[in-house]
Formats: C-alpha cells, sequence, structure tokens
C-alpha cells in the first residue's frame, strides 16, 4: 500500500496550510475572542454571526465570494499584486486567506466560551495587586484556558485538512501549490482509481483518529483538573 | 486622607433588574480602621468598589492624600492606585502555590522567594511570619482551609506594601472559630501597618471588636460619621435600637486580684472588675457591655452581689410606644447605653440630669477588648 508522489505532495502542502491557518488563527483569534467575550453592545449578535457565517454557509458559497474578492482586479487582489508581485486567486496564499475565514468559528468559538468563564473575581484580584492588562491575561486567562487553546488549535487544524468546496473555488488544483488532500481523493475518484481513493482516504481517517487520540489523552495527562470543561468544550466547539 | 463623592445608579441583577442609586459623600481622616457599617444591599461594597476603581463611575471625585484618583480629567487604574483588597471569599488563585500566591503583587519574576533580594525577602518573611503562612507556602490553596486562606490572602496584599487597605467582609465566609482565629490577625496587621483601613461589615460584633471610627450607610448614603463609641450610644441611629445593643467603656487595667480571679479595670476615678485577663497593668482597653445587661437604681444599692455599682447622671431618654426605654448614662464623661422597662422608668420616676448608680453583674460584660 503506497502513496504516489501526487499524493504525498498533496499531503504536504495540506499539512503545510493546514499549520499555517491554525498558526494565524490563533493569532487572530486570541484578541478577537478576548474583545467579543468582554464586549457588551446590541450590535453583538451580528458581529458574532458574521464569524460563524462560515460554519452554515456551504463552502461553495463562501468559496465563490472569496474567487470574487480575491481577483487580480479587485483591490484586494491589486494591493497582494503589488505587495509580493503574484496574484492572490489560484495561489498558495489566497488558500491561506480563505482557510482562515472558512476555520475561523472553529478557533474563536471555543477561545471565546473559555474567556466568557473565566472567574472575574481573580482578574480584579490580580488587578488589585498591581498586575497590568497584560499580565492579567498572560498569568489569569492564558492558564486557566489553556485547554480551549489546546483545543482551538487542533479543532482549526482538522478543520483546514478537511476543506474541500472553497478549495475547489478558489485553488485551482494546481500540484505542489494549491492541490490539497480532499481534491486529489475526488480526482482518483473522479478517474475510477478506487484503489488510490481507498489508499488517501483510509489515511484520512488513520490520521483523523489520531488526532482525536491526542486531543483525548492530552486531556487526561495535563488537564486531569478541568477535565469535565475540557469536554463539554469540545461538544460545544463541535456544535 | 481620603475624599470622595459619587453619585450615580447602579443596575444589578440579571432577569430582575434593580436599579441602586447612590450618593456617597465622604472624607476619611483616620489611619486605623475605618467601618462602613449597614445591612446587606444598603450600597457598602458598592463604595469599596468604587474607592477602589473596580467599580466605574464616571460622574465622582475621588482623591487620596492629595492625588486626585478620579475626577474630570483622571482616572487611575485600580492596579496604579496601590490599594489591598481583602474580598470575602480570600480569592486566591489555585493554580499557585502559596508562595506564588503572596508575592504575586511583586510582579511577574518574582516568584519565589529565594528570587528576592535582602531586604524584600526579609520583608515577606516577617510577613508570613506574623500571619502564620510561612509552614504552607509549598501547598496549594485547596489544602487550606477557610480562614488559612484568608490569611495568606491578607498576607498576599501586605507584601505589596499598600497605602490604603480595604476589607471586604473579610470574616462572612467563615465559620464561628475561623472568625475567631482570623480577627486577631487582622487587628495585629492594622497597627503593624500604620495605613488607613476600610472595613466593609454588617456584623455590630466585628465592627466593635476592630474599628475605631464608623460610618453608617443605608440605601447607597452615608447616615452619620463618628466614633464607634458615639455611634453605639447615638439614640437617632438604629445602632442604639437593635437587640444586641451595647456601648463601649475605655478603660485602663490597674491590677490583677489573683485570689479572687478578677482583674481591676480603671474608669475615670472608678473601678470595674472583670474576670481575670492577661494584660499588662496601665494598659489601655475597652470593655463591652450589653444595654440589656444594665439594671439602673436611683439610690446606692446596698447589699447587691453585682459587683459593679458606677455612679453616672442620665443625659438622654427616649420614650417610647413599647414596653422598653433606652437611658444614656455618663459616667466619668463616658457614655452608657441602659434599656430598662418604661415602668422601671416611671416607678423610679427617672429624668433627665439625676444621679443614678449602674450595676451589672461582671461575668455579663462583653468580650473585653484590648487597644492599643
Amino acid at each position: 500500500m503506497y502513496l504516489s508522489p501526487s499524493d504525498l505532495l498533496a499531503i504536504s502542502v495540506t499539512f503545510k496550510l493546514a499549520l499555517l491557518t491554525s498558526g494565524l488563527l490563533l493569532l487572530i483569534s486570541t484578541p478577537l475572542a478576548w474583545f467579543l467575550s468582554r464586549w457588551k453592545s446590541p450590535f453583538k449578535p451580528i458581529v458574532e454571526s458574521l464569524v460563524a457565517l462560515p460554519l452554515v454557509l456551504p463552502p461553495t458559497v463562501l468559496g465563490f465570494y472569496l474567487l470574487i474578492m480575491l481577483a487580480p482586479d479587485t483591490l484586494l487582489g491589486q494591493f497582494w499584486y503589488e505587495l509580493t508581485g503574484q496574484q492572490l486567486a489560484f495561489s498558495f496564499s489566497g488558500l491561506v486567506l480563505a482557510s482562515i475565514i472558512y476555520s475561523l468559528p472553529f478557533v474563536l468559538q471555543p477561545l471565546q466560551l473559555a474567556f466568557e468563564r473565566v472567574d472575574q473575581k481573580s482578574l480584579e484580584c490580580a488587578q488589585i495587586l498591581g498586575a497590568s492588562p497584560w499580565r492579567r491575561f498572560t498569568s489569569i486567562v492564558i492558564p486557566s484556558t489553556r485547554n480551549s487553546f489546546v483545543l482551538a488549535a487542533i479543532l482549526g487544524f482538522a478543520h483546514t485538512v478537511g476543506e474541500f468546496g472553497v478549495v475547489l473555488m478558489i485553488g485551482g488544483n494546481i500540484p505542489g501549490e494549491t492541490q490539497v488532500l480532499s481534491l486529489v481523493l475526488f480526482d482518483h475518484v473522479e478517474s475510477m482509481d478506487y484503489e488510490g481513493a481507498h489508499r488517501l482516504a483510509a489515511c484520512l481517517v488513520a490520521f483523523s483518529m489520531v488526532m482525536l487520540i491526542l486531543v483525548y489523552s492530552l486531556n487526561r495527562k495535563t488537564l486531569r483538573l478541568s477535565r469535565f470543561s475540557f469536554q463539554s468544550n469540545v461538544s460545544e466547539g463541535i456544535k | 486622607m481620603l475624599e470622595l463623592n459619587f453619585k450615580g445608579e447602579l443596575s444589578s441583577g440579571n432577569k430582575v433588574q434593580t436599579v441602586f442609586s447612590y450618593d456617597f459623600q465622604l472624607t476619611l481622616t483616620h489611619t486605623g480602621i475605618t467601618a462602613f457599617y449597614g445591612a446587606s444591599g444598603e450600597g457598602k461594597s458598592t463604595l469599596l468598589r468604587l474607592i477602589s476603581g473596580l467599580e466605574k463611575n464616571n460622574n465622582g471625585k475621588i482623591s487620596f492624600k492629595g492625588t486626585s484618583w478620579q475626577d474630570e480629567h483622571v482616572f487611575v487604574p485600580p492596579e496604579k492606585r496601590k490599594i489591598a483588597y481583602i474580598f470575602q471569599d480570600g480569592r486566591l488563585f489555585e493554580a499557585l502555590t502559596v508562595e506564588a500566591n503572596v508575592l504575586y503583587g511583586l510582579g511577574a519574576k518574582l516568584n519565589k522567594i529565594h528570587k528576592l533580594n535582602e531586604h524584600t525577602s526579609h520583608w515577606v518573611e516577617n510577613v508570613c511570619e506574623s500571619l502564620g503562612v510561612s509552614a504552607w507556602l509549598q501547598r496549594y490553596p485547596s489544602e487550606l482551609s477557610g480562614g488559612q486562606k484568608q490569611r495568606v490572602a491578607i498576607a498576599r496584599s501586605l507584601i505589596s506594601q499598600p497605602d490604603l487597605l480595604l476589607l471586604d467582609e473579610p470574616f462572612s465566609s467563615l465559620d464561628q472559630r475561623g472568625k475567631a482565629e482570623l480577627l486577631p490577625y487582622i487587628e495585629r496587621l492594622t497597627t503593624k501597618l500604620n495605613i488607613p483601613c476600610i472595613l466593609v461589615s454588617h456584623s455590630r460584633y466585628e465592627i466593635e471588636s476592630l474599628a475605631q471610627v464608623g460610618v453608617i450607610i443605608k440605601q447607597g448614603k452615608v447616615i452619620a460619621q463618628d466614633s464607634i463609641l458615639n455611634l453605639l450610644t447615638r439614640l437617632d441611629l438604629s445602632l442604639a435600637h437593635e437587640e444586641q445593643s451595647t456601648s463601649l467603656l475605655q478603660v485602663k487595667v490597674l491590677e490583677h486580684n489573683d485570689a479572687d480571679c478578677l482583674t481591676v479595670l480603671s474608669l475615670g476615678s472608678q473601678k470595674v472588675w472583670i474576670e481575670k485577663v492577661t494584660a499588662e497593668i496601665g494598659q489601655l482597653a475597652s470593655i463591652r457591655v450589653f444595654s440589656r445587661d444594665i439594671i439602673v437604681s436611683a439610690i446606692q444599692p446596698v447589699e447587691s452581689s453585682a459587683l459593679n455599682v458606677l455612679l453616672g447622671d442620665i443625659t438622654e431618654i427616649e420614650h417610647t410606644q413599647s414596653s422598653k426605654v433606652l437611658i444614656i448614662v455618663n459616667i466619668e464623661q463616658q457614655k452608657l447605653l441602659a434599656r430598662i422597662t418604661r415602668k422601671s422608668l416611671n416607678n423610679l420616676d427617672l429624668k433627665i440630669g439625676q444621679q443614678v448608680y449602674i450595676q451589672f453583674k461582671s461575668v455579663s460584660l462583653g468580650t473585653c477588648l484590648f487597644r492599643e
């Protein structure tokens, strides 16, 4: 049972994409989730709906709008072209951008939920003891939400690995650049190469299983104290 | 010197929105313990949160020792006010050891005693020693009892060397034993620090035991501000009308009588006997007398078993429609509150200015409180 070179190339593209996306998403979502968890405004449901939209929208719809947005004649497309000399649509960078939007709720929501649960009393106490906002965040918020960060990263990573509709619309299926696992699998099925499809699909199942085992064993080992909240986070995050 | 002026509204409660309006105007000059006294929900804790800056009110003013903490142009955030705040529930950081907890106020890098310079570590050890928390430094908060947690919380606040100490019902989460255990620590600490302290409490026992000055708060307003001694005997305030009403008398330890197991205290030129206590001769103290335990006589009682017979003048009588009346007796320039029946008042024909004899059994004295 061997994977073809094009399979391997797609796997490496996929993982590079998922890693970059989940990393960038953690950077973006942390302040955004913190803001949303504290924000009190009648407009909050609107903003929350907007960031949750990728959860319910068919990926092709998202992909379609992204395709239009990333086109070379748009502001964003032009800006990117002038900055890098490359066009955004049908490129790896475009794919990263699309994945960030597509996977945003999977990273944002567990973090927001966790931040909302951070004990306000401890934060006040730290503030009285002279801790700056940054120190309060690093010494109180992060330790008590560590598990949610791990969960958010894994969910973001796994969801990016599994994306299909969006990359189909804006990726262009270029091997080594935008051809990801799910597209190669689709190609195998299209060309009646069921054997190749089986191999790749089995790999994906095994990978997903490993990821989940990782989540749950990590949960048990280092996060024993807050296991209950972690599990409820998992189910809420998936919802 | 703390000056404040806050006017505003506060909405609390999630489902039923109750709007609470307050109007606080206060100047505190006292460096010992000032008590904010009132029933629950009258706004005492709100006032404390306004002082700390945890509660933001845009149309208020507050200044401490001449520095403005808040006015039209300035808002000093709570972390820059150098205050210590002891909460009801201790609020230790559960994920940190006791050591890291007590050092939290010193900054992010100094989370172990051995990382401190000699001067600071000496101070830290001194504080931990005097609060009796040194033995628990390597433990986690979950391994401590409620009273022990409060002591760690106090140590943590002190180590940051605050300019103002706020105590928000520090005893309320403790059982009777925990309270008795913590009380002397708080007393010791406030005399050691010599900074202004504000104690919020709805327990008259706590304020009588700890505070020298009291501020009575009702429905978001300051009703009265005076020394505790005066507040307890003011007939226009509810304190004197409570079932447990008391007055405090300031005395000096005169001598110990070993044969009878009694201690003699001097109240001006008169004497008070109490059960023997350990105290140095000449030490100042105050004793608590329940108003309901006092017997008033118009003539000098003879052959009575009551040891304490004091002579004083009636200065105030409050006539009520109930069976009881309150009278204030001036003994050696100190006010004593007595509660007797209306019938007795009429029988004895007591009048303002009349000289009376006050009796109370030595055993009926409240806790003897010693003050520096």
